[in-house]
């Protein structure tokens, strides 16, 4: 009862006395929220998607038996079938294919090729005609058939017979749809992005003629897995993974994981601005009720009842905000999921599309629950201060808005917010992250509440610089708005806090994104010599392209325009990933390329750069060169010797160098194509680099190629300027997602500074009749407020340009390395700077523009006798 | 007894300087005693009423009520005893402006555990009481000074307290208006019986009470009645 007489006759009331207030609150924890909840939401259908599918894929299988991109030789499949306790061992091959014409990942789908007449042991398809699976001869005499699921054949408008037209090894293809699968069984696979053919057609058209791709095995029943898992480990020897879904499942989801984490810590620091903006609106709240809380002190309300008071407030803002976030957060994650699946893609080499957006009502619940106690807790603080308020501040005619209390806790802010800056800046760089995960998760932490309670701290020095400088000005409404900042530590400490906890996150990330932007930039400026890059439909810049093959270089170099590269060199390149102990890497397999190129792509740290590269290619041991993302992660150096699975079984490679490669976080292997070949089998190549002879333009070769054999192999040609912007683009889609971060932190940024500058107004509404009173004018008081906005936004920018550079520059150097593997060159974000401090000050000018003309408009005796 | 006041001391520090502001104060006040205390600026006088309400600590001395030493108790045995035996008029009203008369009537009981629909009939009588029948659901910003005084001693009624500790009660009002509060306040004395401490400076407004002390550099000077 009591609690509710509280609520309903103080707290209710005050709610709706300041609508707006509450208004904004809400709508601040509810922006916080929508973003963490979109983020979770994605997060948590990948990783659905991602096991779905591979369940899917796997069917009634217990095993499955893959040796990487390259596949293996058929023959092995009767070694498998004669493995004791083997019942039921089915084919696939499998490869990436694209849409003719297709320049976009999104253009593409997987392609199983599979024997239907075995298929049904292991996988069930429901298809709308299901005779086509029950009785696949009719399917199988026809050497162009296809079934497509029905969600892809709807995305792009095909029915049954219509005609596709896809690329491959081997040129564009047409196939004829003769089915279409319901989402059930395996068509749930690849987000439904997926193709059946028969096993053989496959091979024929994807470069894998006489291989497989993957076995998946139905054991006999009562054998024990383990026992056939080794047996058929020791039988085809190494180079094989002999797998259980769950153990590919869960392989991936580790992968995930830490770049999700990091997905997450962004979304966690805008639900932290919503929240430091609910701990602002309560504690100014506090400070504008001191006298109120006096009163009702000492008509006999204990301290408990007070914090209750503020607390059962901020319950109801935050639950309607949560709720709110609920529904902002789904609508938010239809619009992100295809930028964050782009991002991991470029990531990790793997496009998991994500088939159904899932956010259950228990995640709902708890959703609500935890945002709204996130709320309740962020609201605590000031409200134990409120508990703290004498009784005797009933009896001032006023209450005094500062005192010595709260000068104290403004120092001890700031010194909390320096140890957390401290505390952070020392985990980063000694990665104590990496003892406990708790560990990472109050460093990331700690970098926003530090920055957020060190940042006023130094705004006041900065306006401690300008105030002499500012002596110089004759403009004393400007001055009068500066000494007013400096006079009130606690209003102005709130406000520019709000404000520049969101700039602060905008600078971070720019950091970020700025030093990728500019480190594979740079990186791809010293490597990339070629003039153009010959391929198939996809995208180049992460080698989701067609495979094609090899015999088209020779038919390349004939075409007019194209410089000869010389006796016994090659100009194709082979990229692919690899599994090296547990961590996904790439393998780039470079053909020797002509002595023009000066083995400039091979950019080798702390040794020469020609004779070590030529090494690559020298006859006898297999040699590699190794990115330092492998060497951190495998903990090798030059010299040491690293041994790959192939199908050839473990191969030794020594390492005879160290080369700067962005192609894979975890690591890039580089080794001569010929090598690769031999151990690998893989004749594809993924892309041709060719230079143009002098007196040849780019379009005109590219032309010659389109008219000679493009056609045929349906070749796509980019210059080395388009290859960069491809290169551009990537980097933008992979921090596209970062934007909504970006605006979202803003827009709660806005939120919270014109709340708490709407109550500085209310707070200060005697000394705006007093100003008046001695003969300040509308306009002057108009502008004095609106200027206090605009320092506070102009330093709280320059504030949050230096906090979030210096965060920003041990998170690209510590954090990424620890979390993701990438080993980034830090780069200032000056591009960044300008932005930031404009939209400090447009955010400030909308937020002032309100208040200051709410002061203007005051009348000067009701001002006086506010109370 | 209703009040023993013990060799009452009270100091602060103000920058490096300590203020004496109760030197060793003893009085007693018996039931339905309407007492004036007076004196100049710093005199102590506003310190002895926020002791005696239990607003405020003494540095030394004692403060009893019926019996009960309030020196020892807790802060949140202090809130309920200012909410169950205490009544507050202050001088600028401190009526919540998010309320209405009769709700901030209520105030006091409403931190308690009662239902407003329990309180309201007794809300409603002491309004009615105080004249104000007409203004139960106006909210403070509607009301004259006079009116918003009148709510804050009907609040100050609401919870039956033994003692009413008024702070400059008339300091915010026109004459006639203070006169009327005054009038209203030697009324509720002589027809309820409640005792009454008001701080006041003005000699006027002092002569209302039947007994007047007078106070001057935190010790009383005189102590008469009237």
């Amino acid at each position: 009862m009591r609690l509710y007489n509280v609520f309903r006759f103080i707290g209710l009331r005050h709610i709706q006395a300041r609508p707006s207030r509450a208004i904004l609150t809400t709508l601040g924890v509810a922006f916080g929220i929508s973003l963490y909840v979109a983020i979770s939401i994605i997060n948590h259908s990948t990783k659905n998607s991602l096991r779905d599918s591979i369940e899917a894929v796997s069917g009634k299988a217990k095993l499955s038996i893959a040796a990487g991109v390259a596949g293996f030789a058929e023959e092995k499949l009767e070694v498998i079938r004669n493995t004791p306790g083997v019942k039921v061992a089915v084919p696939m091959v499998e490869s990436r294919a694209f849409f003719e014409g297709a320049t976009e990942s999104s253009d593409g789908l997987q392609i199983m090729g599979v024997d239907l007449l075995q298929e049904t042991s292991v996988r069930t398809y429901k298809a709308t005609d299901q005779r086509i699976i029950d009785d696949p001869l009719t399917f199988l005499n026809q050497a162009d058939s296809i079934i497509l699921t029905k969600a892809l054949a709807e995305k792009r408008g095909l029915h049954l017979d219509s005609k596709i037209k896809l690329s491959t090894a081997v040129g564009v293809k047409e196939f004829t749809i003769r089915g279409l699968l319901e989402p059930e069984g395996a068509a749930r696979a690849y987000g439904g992005s997926l193709a059946i053919m028969d096993i053989d057609g496959a091979r024929m058209s994807f470069g894998k003629e006489n291989k497989l791709d993957r076995v998946d095995i139905v054991p006999i029943e009562g054998t024990a897995l383990d026992g056939l898992e080794s047996r058929l480990k020791s039988t085809l020897g190494d180079g094989f993974n002999v797998e259980r879904p769950e153990t590919q499942s869960a392989q991936m989801e580790k992968m995930l994981d830490s770049y999700q984490m990091i997905l997450t810590f962004f979304s966690s620091l805008a639900l932290l601005v919503g929240l430091f903006l609910v701990m602002n609106s309560i504690s100014v709240a506090i400070a504008e009720r001191k006298k109120e809380i006096g009163t009702l002190r000492a008509l006999g309300a204990t301290r408990f009842l007070m914090v209750t008071l503020f607390v059962t407030e901020v319950f109801g803002v935050g639950m309607i905000g949560s709720i709110l976030g609920c529904f902002l957060g789904k609508g938010l994650a239809y619009r992100l999921s295809s930028q964050v699946s782009a991002s991991v893609a470029a990531q990790f080499q793997t496009r998991i599309e994500i088939a159904k957006l899932e956010f259950t009502n228990e995640q709902i619940l708890f959703t609500i629950v935890a945002g709204t106690l996130a709320a309740v807790l962020s609201a605590l603080v000031p409200a134990l201060k409120a508990a703290t308020i004498h009784p005797l501040e009933s009896m001032k005619r006023h209450a005094e808005s500062m005192d010595a209390a709260d000068e104290k806790r403004s120092q001890l802010q700031v010194l909390a917010g320096l140890g957390l800056l401290i505390f952070m800046s020392f985990s980063m760089i000694y990665s104590w992250g990496k003892i406990w995960i708790g560990i990472d998760l109050v460093t990331k932490a700690s970098s926003v509440l530090g920055a957020a309670l060190f940042g006023p701290f130094l705004v006041f020095i900065l306006l401690k610089i300008f105030r002499k400088a500012g002596r110089l000005l004759s403009f004393p409404i400007l001055r009068l708005s500066q000494e007013n900042l400096m006079r009130s530590r606690r209003r102005t400490s709130a406000n520019v806090m709000a404000l520049m906890v969101g700039l602060f996150l905008v600078m971070l990330i720019s950091s970020v994104r700025s030093s990728f932007h500019d480190t594979l930039t740079h990186w791809l400026d010293q490597i990339f010599v070629a003039d153009i890059m010959v391929g198939s439909n996809g995208r180049f810049i992460n080698g989701d392209v067609q495979p094609l093959k090899e015999e088209i270089q020779e038919e390349l170099l004939k075409v007019p325009g194209i410089r000869p590269i010389g006796e016994n060199r090659g100009c194709a390149s082979r990229l692919v990933p690899i599994y090296y102990e547990g961590k996904k890497m790439a393998i780039k397999a470079i053909d020797h390329y002509a002595d023009f190129y000066q083995y400039q792509n091979f950019p080798i740290q702390g040794a020469d750069r020609i004779e070590t590269a030529k090494k690559l290619y020298e006859p006898g041991e297999p040699k590699t060169l190794v990115s330092r993302g492998f060497m951190m992660n495998s903990g090798k150096k030059v010299g040491d010797t690293v041994e790959l699975n192939t199908p050839k079984g473990k191969i030794a490679f020594k390492i005879i160098g160290e080369i700067t490669d962005y192609a894979s976080s975890q690591g890039v292997i580089y080794l001569s194509r010929s090598d690769y070949r031999k151990y690998w089998d893989d004749h594809l190549v993924t892309v041709f680099v060719l230079s143009i002879l002098p007196g040849y333009t780019f379009e005109q070769v590219r032309s010659n190629i389109a008219a000679s054999i493009g056609r045929k192999w349906n070749l796509v040609t980019i210059s080395n300027r388009e290859f960069k912007d491809q290169m551009q683009s990537a980097i933008d889609r992979t921090f596209a997602y970062t934007k909504a971060i970006e605006y979202i932190a803003l827009l709660v940024g806005l939120l919270g500074l014109l709340n708490t500058l709407l109550i500085s107004v209310m707070e200060r509404t005697r000394e705006i009749g007093m100003l008046r009173a001695l003969g300040a004018t509308r306009n002057q008081v108009s502008k004095m407020i609106f200027f206090e906005a605009i320092l506070q936004g102009f330093f709280g920018a320059v504030v949050a340009i230096i906090l979030g550079s210096y965060v920003g520059r041990l998170f690209v150097e510590y954090a990424l390395t620890t979390s993701l593997g990438w080993i980034i060159e830090y780069h200032f974000p000056k591009q960044s700077v300008l932005t930031t401090i404009v939209t400090g000050l447009i955010v400030a000018g909308i937020a002032g523009f309100i208040p200051a003309r709410r002061a203007a408009q005051l009348e000067i005796t009701e001002a006086l006798d506010y109370e | 007894m209703l009040l023993q006041v013990r060799s009452l001391e009270k100091s602060y520090t103000r920058g490096e300087e300590t203020v004496n502001a109760l030197k060793g104060v003893s009085l007693d006040i018996s039931d339905g005693q309407f007492v004036s205390i007076m004196g100049p600026s710093g005199s102590g006088k506003s310190t002895l009423l926020h002791l005696m309400g239990g607003l405020d600590r003494p540095s030394k001395g004692q403060v009893i009520l019926r019996g009960e030493s309030i020196d020892q108790l807790s802060d949140t045995e202090l809130s309920l005893f200012r909410r169950q035996k205490l009544g507050f008029i202050f001088q600028f009203f401190n009526l919540l402006p998010t309320l209405s008369a009769i709700e901030n009537v209520s105030l006091p009981r409403l931190l308690g555990n009662e239902s407003i629909k329990k309180i309201e009939p007794r809300a409603r009588e002491l309004l009615t009481l105080m004249g104000l029948e007409h203004r139960m659901n106006h909210k403070p910003d509607q009301l004259s000074g006079g009116e918003m005084q009148r709510v804050a001693i009907a609040r100050a009624l609401i919870s039956d307290p033994l003692l009413i500790l008024a702070d400059e009660p008339t300091g915010n009002l026109d004459s006639k208006t203070g006169e009327s509060i005054l009038s209203l306040l030697r009324e509720m004395t002589q027809k309820t019986g409640k005792t009454i401490v008001m701080v006041t400076h003005d000699p006027k407004a002092a002569s209302y009470g039947n007994r007047l002390i007078r106070m001057r550099d935190g010790v009383l000077e005189s102590d008469e009645t009237l």
